[in-house]
């Protein structure tokens, strides 16, 4: 009896052994000459989804490939919330005088990982997979209606993806014909054309990219290994034209989504950069005194839209005063502790044509929603109004409204509830909070099934088109189906996109941007709310980490001074 | 015993396929579309080429037979729709073994510290020692696992660094979620076993062998403590089966990567393929455990075989 049990027992302790064992197995070597090694340490909470820049193009997939893939052209923040195009895989690139013709020349040492030179062949490529219906490029419909047959040949309306005004006119130059002048364009290549390695990609087909083995890399890091929901660690390329410029060593881009988790470990030292909205941690973290911290909108607009189709919305004076019924920065203050910077146009202010802002080329006229609120001294009186015409009871009580909310997280619940109270307290009306995930949200508006939603929009372009295109009333996102927009404003609005297209001077596109924005946001279709701004912590050993509204961290600036 | 076990293996794989099939028809019934996160912002035409692409274009029964004729000629659950490019039985696997590993071990520390510490309260009912660890027991059992986990997390870790606060691959990482994930565990099992002793200790053959002069160590060990182990071992069975879904919220604030965050996202974004994926491993682990329990019962008190073997 007693040889059993000691057997029990080591039999439970050898368990217990090998399992532990087994945990140290994947031990990783810390690095013992952590003064010469350059390693830099930054966290996510969402997966990079996968490594196949055709079909993978969320915003950890493009962080991602910003390290390790180098598209034509780059767009990079510099200090000061500014940024810059840079030359990336091609060294230069001409223009031609209407602006349609882009010749890339190709920066003749740029390799991949392998040692093989990029060449302008595998940009071609690239750009010829997108526009191939069966590879599902999700980045394709970008470039439909700019680059020349490119929407032919990807809804198959009778031209071959080899067809697109896209050449290789011999290995160092490629050529991209565009249909209209766009000056967005070389911005658009930098954030949405991430390139694939041709020969590989032929020899893979769909396997192309599913691990880190097998696929190449032309950017200043190449991934050294990738564990989707841990970590991905990149370490400098040293086929990279630049890589003797590259000052960082290895990056450690962990997977983190608790955010208290996060911040935790970055006060520890086993982080060296942050995001937070959370007060408290932020004070604790300028407590320490050893991170710089950069605080910056970003520029996505935040924005309610309204269902034209519905029986109260349909008219322009009850969204207007249900537009200016609120104070946003009041908004902001309460329902995000003061971390954002109210809009009172679709553009943020940062938001070019050509060279200047747009905010600065039509003298701050964008700014509907401050025109409206000065015009409109009482929301109430203008809604009973609104009313009248529509031949309903001007008793605002017997209104009720519907709030579809996006999500059912925190944020979300505490936006409907402060809304709710707002329209409900200035305007008298009834307001039904509908809570539910966004991407049932999605669905329903979809179906047009909505009075009030909230939507959100990063733009792929630092232009305003990228905003507007959005309530293109036939093929933007929020069309006329969606937005139950109708009548003659719809077509106007189609008309005045379509003419700021051709229009070269930066002038005139703004003004003509600005009559559209006007008939979208100051009749109340679309209220503008705000900007998100979150603080970014950034150890201060770490030099030459910018923080921008748009354009990605340029990491082969990056380096650690301790 | 063979026909009990075939007949017990036939129940379940019409469980599994109820399952598997019940599981299809509810993700797409469900509201929500898979690709919404990745389409949402594209005009229509180019949604219908992704669309196409997962098949999601097909009318709903005609998915469901094609995906069930891959599963039973391959047993391949197909390719996660969000996680592009990676099958759900590769995500699976490369997973699994995570969550298992937090979950073992901190199940060996439940059933060691539990049994242990229900012995000590039984044998010392009504003294301090007693009261201290019923205390502790109820508070155990009453705060979930997420808090006891930033609990530990904000001091061992963040403020007095002796462990790191998130990670994985090293022994330390293990401290923190193991210690969080066995806390709850051994409150319980320290719960039954000093109901099961004490109502043990009272029984005829305790004070028998007590009267046939047995040392106080001897009749601990050779009487008590086997008798009270019963109900103790078929509680073992289900948390076997638990160990890989009971660390979900603590792989998250750890930062683990565990099955955890895919089933939970997986939900949240319609990912048919990886929720099916996922519940049907979960179906077969649970009904493989029921049966493990089942035929544990026989083994460990014969008395129970002999009922079953009767009807």
């Amino acid at each position: 009896m007693k040889k059993r049990k000691t057997l029990a027992m080591g039999l439970a302790v050898a368990m217990a052994v090998s399992c532990l064992a087994g945990c140290g197995g994947d031990d990783k070597k810390a690095s013992s000459d952590g003064k010469t090694e350059q390693v830099l340490n930054i966290s996510n909470n969402s997966v990079v989804v996968g490594l196949n820049p055709l079909i993978n193009t969320t915003g950890p997939d493009n962080a991602a490939f910003n390290m390790v893939l180098d598209p034509l052209v780059k767009r990079v923040t510099r200090d000061g919330n500014t940024y810059e195009i840079i030359p990336a895989a091609a060294e230069s690139w001409d223009i031609s005088e209407d602006g349609l013709i882009y010749t890339f020349h190709m920066n003749k040492d740029a390799k991949w990982s392998d040692g093989t030179k990029v060449t302008a062949n595998d940009f071609e490529f690239t750009f010829q997979k997108m526009a191939t219906p069966s590879v599902a490029a999700t980045n394709a419909w970008l470039f439909d209606g700019i680059i020349e047959n490119f929407s032919e040949a990807l809804y198959d309306q009778g031209k071959k993806p080899e067809e697109i005004g896209v050449h290789a006119i011999d290995e160092d130059t490629l050529e991209i014909k565009i249909i209209h002048p766009a000056s967005y364009f070389l911005e658009l290549v930098s954030s949405s054309a991430y390139p694939v390695n041709k020969a590989m990609y032929e020899e893979l087909g769909s396997d192309y990219a599913t691990s880190e083995t097998k696929t190449v890399f032309n950017g200043p890091f190449k991934i050294e290994s990738w564990s989707q929901n841990t970590e991905m660690v990149v370490v400098r390329n040293d086929q990279y034209w630049g890589a003797d410029d590259v000052k960082l060593d290895k990056i450690n881009y962990k997977i983190i989504q608790e955010s208290a988790t996060a911040v935790q470990s970055y006060i520890n030292g086993e982080l060296d950069v942050i995001g937070t909205t959370d007060a408290n941690w932020g004070k604790t973290i300028e407590e320490q005194g050893e991170s710089e911290s950069y605080q910056v909108p970003d520029s996505s607009p935040e924005f309610f839209m309204l269902n034209a189709a519905n029986e109260y919305l349909c008219n322009e004076k009850i969204r207007q005063a249900l537009s200016v019924a609120y104070d946003r920065q009041e908004m902001i203050d309460t329902l995000r502790n003061g971390k954002g910077v109210p809009i009172y146009s679709m553009m943020p202010d940062t938001i070019q044509v050509g060279e200047k802002t747009y905010t600065e080329l039509v003298g701050g006229k964008n700014h509907f929603v401050q025109e409206l609120q000065n015009e409109i001294k009482d929301p109430k009186a203008l809604l009973i109004e609104g009313l009248k015409e529509l031949g309903k009871d001007p008793d605002p009580s017997k209104v009720t409204i519907r709030y579809a909310s996006r999500g059912t997280d925190e944020l979300s619940k505490k936006i409907a509830e402060w809304m709710k109270q707002q329209w409900e307290s200035v305007l008298g009306i009834n307001v039904e909070i509908d809570m539910m995930e966004w991407n049932i949200m999605w669905d329903k508006i979809d179906a047009g099934d909505y009075d009030i939603a909230t939507g959100g929009w990063g733009p792929y372009y630092n232009e305003p088109s990228a905003l507007l295109q959005l309530f293109d009333p036939d093929n933007g996102y929020f069309n006329a189906e969606k937005t139950g927009w109708s009548g003659e404003d719809p077509k106007k609005y189609q008309e005045l996109l379509n003419e700021a297209k051709y229009e070269v001077d930066d002038q005139k596109k703004a003004e003509l941007y600005l009559q559209a924005e006007e008939l979208v946001v100051k009749s109340g279709l679309i209220e503008p709310t705000y900007l998100e701004e979150a603080p970014t912590f950034v150890k201060k050993y770490v030099k030459n980490y910018f923080v921008s509204t748009v354009g990605q961290v340029d990491f082969s600036q990056v380096y650690i001074e301790k | 015993m063979v026909k009990f076990i075939g007949k017990r293996l036939a129940y379940a794989v019409l469980t599994l396929f109820l399952i598997t099939t019940a599981t299809f028809f509810l993700v797409a019934g469900a509201p929500g579309d898979p690709i919404a996160a990745k389409v949402g912002q594209m005009p229509e035409q180019a949604q219908e080429i992704i669309r196409e692409k997962y098949g999601l274009d097909q009318p709903v029964v005609k998915r469901y037979t094609t995906y069930m004729k891959n599963l039973l000629t391959t047993g391949d659950f197909g390719e996660s729709i969000i996680y592009t490019g990676q099958s759900a039985n590769d995500i699976i696997k490369n997973n699994t073994l995570v969550s298992a590993k937090i979950g073992l071990l901190g199940l060996l520390f439940q059933v060691t510290i539990g049994i242990s510490l229900g012995m000590v309260a039984a044998l010392n009912r009504g003294k301090p020692v007693d009261h201290v660890i019923r205390v502790l027991v109820v508070l155990a059992i009453c705060v979930p696992s997420f808090v006891f986990a930033s609990v530990l997390q904000y001091f061992l870790a963040f403020k007095w660094k002796l462990v790191p606060v998130f990670g994985w691959g090293e022994l330390k990482h293990y401290i923190l979620p193991v210690a969080a994930y066995a806390i709850g565990g051994i409150a319980s099992y320290t719960k039954y076993m000093r109901s099961s002793t004490l109502s043990v200790i009272g029984e005829d053959y305790i004070i028998t062998a007590k009267a046939k002069g047995c040392t106080k160590k001897r009749v601990v060990r050779k009487h008590v403590l086997r008798n009270a182990m019963l109900p103790i071992i078929t509680m073992i069975g289900p948390s076997l089966a638990g160990i890989f879904a009971g660390s979900f919220i603590l792989e998250r604030m750890f930062a683990i990567p565990g099955l955890g965050f895919y089933y939970v996202k997986a939900v949240s974004d319609n990912d048919y393929t990886m929720v099916i994926g996922l519940t049907i491993f979960f179906a077969i682990l649970f009904v493989g455990s029921l049966i493990v329990v089942d035929i544990l019962y026989g083994i460990v008190d014969p008395r129970i075989r002999v009922a079953k073997g009767k009807k």
